[in-house]
């Protein structure tokens, strides 16, 4: 009897595993790309004079491997956001198939935009940099403002793939909040977190004199949600009851 | 137990860590200026309360800026241009080497309305020249607000990048350098301005005046002719340090230091009494902003004979005002000098331009971008206006600014002003 217990409680710990190791790997995940994008974005925002391409070019030019290195990071986050993407997927679709593979695919749309952003960017302006004969056919003057130009791109593309990181936050937020194996607060920061996005992306688009207001609103309501969400991942993970109770329905529901 | 321990202060570390980068990168970010691109500049920007004294000049300008592999010393040049079909509104960077000469980090920026590589407008030329040295590790193109203003009154102004990183440990290697920098410049300069030359019809190398701020403010007086006595600033140092007086960040910097410059200046040993002077006589005139001069000592700065104008801020602790500003204007030797006390300001107020500060700067002092007495626009806009009319005077003997610096004509309330000669 006492060995057919141990024999349960062994076999339910082992079925336990994959869901926890998966949460805490989505929360480890989480967290690696809030320190790695800030890093980056560091990295790249010491090198750029906004509106004086002079002194932009010229840093990066006598910091080249160090742009290529903030640039290698922010290549990094995009992949570890497609990863994450699935990770998340997995963990919220006993909720919501259907939103959860929205929120899945905006994240991923989120990535890609990025990637095309920020390191196609970035790739331009390396080439710019380069100093190859063909780029004769340009001025100094234009050389440094192409520059400019390759970098004041990004700013407004951060905002593009802010569009998809709002919705995939919003969505991921309503799954956690309504999920019942995840605490409710979490699914409502990372809604606010969204609500920040959304009104950074649209708000600067159409009112760019609001910019800094916006980007000061991002700042205050997208760590709370993410942070809270990721360390609440690493350390508490799923109530795996709860979750397979829920999965069991949604599979019968088909939803 | 200790798993757990473990696992809790790594967690906590990535935390604090996660917190600390998301932080840096919103405060180290600098809101890009408000879009205003193809709005045609329309005179000076607007200052504070004080009604401004500085009148734009005629000239348009234009600006490019000269690598290291082209001259001696990498160098921002504006110059009087083509009047282009429309003035677009550029950025400039108020930057800073902190980590290396290489790259600057900008802490500001702020607008100006030169064009980048317009064509050079000959029908004046060739132009006085009017070298800026900057700061020590702070970058020529913060200077920008002031080398506009003089080349829209018909000057070509060259800003050397003098290669500095912050740390002051350097400053006695910048010593040295700065003035070889400037004559370097010179040099490279006259060649090209031969005919055939990159500037030839541009510049009239004959006839030159530095300006300098700060360590460039040493700069500038070093090459009018002054001369550096180690002896007697080791004296000045002991009393500045039984004192506790604020020149004691200069002595910590270059006394002791003698032999690493004597070496670096290529002298066989460190001289007794006046060093050898590093001048040139194409230099007709100096100004000098919130500059050092302690270093000359008295009889260093009586080699000094050309019009000096040394201008400066009565709060300085930096570059202290009685051993810098007043300390030049009382022992050089010039026939003409004027000496303008901002009454009350400090020493950065004199740098680079603040419209857009990097989010950090606007939170927390850093020191770049703050002076508790003064209005930095108001501060530039006395120096634009002091500097240019003195330059007319002694660059283009200009009558009518020559009388308008004499001190019965002087009328602006926050300034202090003395001047001999006019």
């Amino acid at each position: 009897m006492l060995t057919r217990t141990r024999d349960q409680h062994t076999a339910t710990k082992n079925r336990r595993t994959p869901l926890k190791r998966l949460a805490r790997t989505a929360g480890l995940l989480y967290i690696a790309i809030f320190i790695l994008y800030p890093v980056a974005t560091i990295v790249r925002s010491s090198f750029v004079a906004p509106g004086d391409a002079a002194t932009t070019a010229a840093n990066i030019e006598a910091n080249e491997s160090l742009f290529r290195m903030a640039l290698a990071g922010e290549a990094t986050v995009f992949l570890i956001e497609i990863v994450l993407a699935a990770i998340l997927y997995v963990l919220l679709r006993p909720v919501s198939r259907s939103l959860s593979l929205s929120a899945s695919f905006a994240r991923v749309a989120e990535g890609v935009v990025m990637a095309a952003g920020t390191v196609v960017m970035g790739a331009f302006t390396l080439v710019a940099v380069s100093g190859a004969g063909y780029l004769a056919a340009f001025s100094p003057e234009q050389r440094d403002a192409l520059i400019m130009f390759f970098q004041d791109a990004n700013e407004y593309i951060v905002l593009i793939w802010g569009f998809f990181f709002a919705l995939s936050l919003v969505l991921t937020g309503w799954l956690v909040y309504r999920s019942g194996f995840f605490p409710k607060v979490p699914g409502v920061l990372l809604t606010l977190a969204g609500v920040g996005y959304v009104a950074q992306s649209f708000g600067t688009i159409v009112a760019p004199g609001a910019a800094e207001m916006l980007t000061t609103l991002v700042f205050a309501l997208a760590i709370p949600g993410e942070l809270v969400f990721a360390l609440w991942l690493v350390t508490k993970g799923v109530d795996e009851e709860k979750w397979r109770s829920r999965a069991a329905t949604t599979k019968e529901a088909q939803l | 137990m200790i798993r757990k321990t473990v696992f809790g202060t790594v967690m906590a570390f990535l935390v604090i860590v996660a917190l600390t980068t998301q932080a840096g990168a919103y405060l180290l970010d600098m809101p890009s200026p408000a879009p205003r691109l193809g709005s045609t500049v329309a005179g000076l920007s607007a200052t504070g309360g004080m009604a401004p004294v500085a009148e734009h000049g005629p000239r348009a300008v234009g600006v490019r800026t000269v690598d290291s592999d082209e001259a001696p010393v990498a160098m921002t040049l504006w110059y009087p241009a083509v009047e282009p079909e429309e003035i677009r509104e550029l950025a400039y960077a108020y930057g800073v080497t902190i980590f290396s000469p290489d790259s600057s980090v900008a802490f500001a920026t702020f607008p100006g309305h030169a064009t980048p590589g317009a064509a050079y407008d000959l029908t004046g030329g060739p132009y006085p020249l009017v070298v800026v040295s900057p700061g020590f590790a702070v970058t020529g193109s913060s200077y920008a607000w002031l080398a506009e203003q003089v080349v829209s009154h018909g000057f070509v102004v060259v800003a050397p990048e003098h290669r500095e990183s912050l740390d002051p440990s350097g400053l006695w290697r910048a010593t040295i350098n700065r003035p070889v920098d400037v004559l370097a410049v010179l040099d490279h300069l006259d060649i090209e301005s031969r005919l055939g030359g990159e500037y030839g019809g541009l510049i009239d190398i004959g006839t030159v005046a530095v300006v300098g701020h700060s360590y460039g403010g040493y700069t500038a007086i070093a090459t009018a002719g002054a001369r550096l006595d180690t002896e007697v600033f080791s004296e000045t140092c002991a009393a500045a340090y039984a004192d506790d007086d604020p020149l004691t960040f200069q002595c910590d910097a270059l006394d002791g230091r003698s032999d690493d410059m004597a070496a670096l200046s290529r002298l066989e040993r460190v001289p007794t009494g006046l060093w050898p002077a590093v001048a040139d006589d194409r230099i007709r005139a100096v100004v000098s902003i919130a500059g050092d001069a302690a270093m000359f000592g008295t009889d260093g700065l009586k080699e000094v004979t050309v019009p000096v104008m040394a201008i400066g801020g009565t709060a300085d602790t930096d570059s202290p005002f009685a051993w810098g500003t007043r300390f030049a204007y009382e022992h050089v030797s010039s026939t003409r000098k004027i000496e303008i006390a901002l009454e009350g300001a400090g020493h950065m107020v004199f740098a680079g331009g603040c419209d857009h500060m990097r989010r950090v700067e606007s939170l927390v002092s850093l020191g770049f971008c703050s002076d508790p007495g003064w209005d930095r626009h108001e501060a530039h806009d006395i120096v634009e206006h002091y500097v240019t009319t003195f330059l007319r005077a002694e660059l283009r003997a200009d009558p009518d600014a020559r009388a308008a610096l004499a001190p019965s004509r002087q009328d602006v309330p926050e300034i202090t002003y003395r001047a001999e000669g006019f």
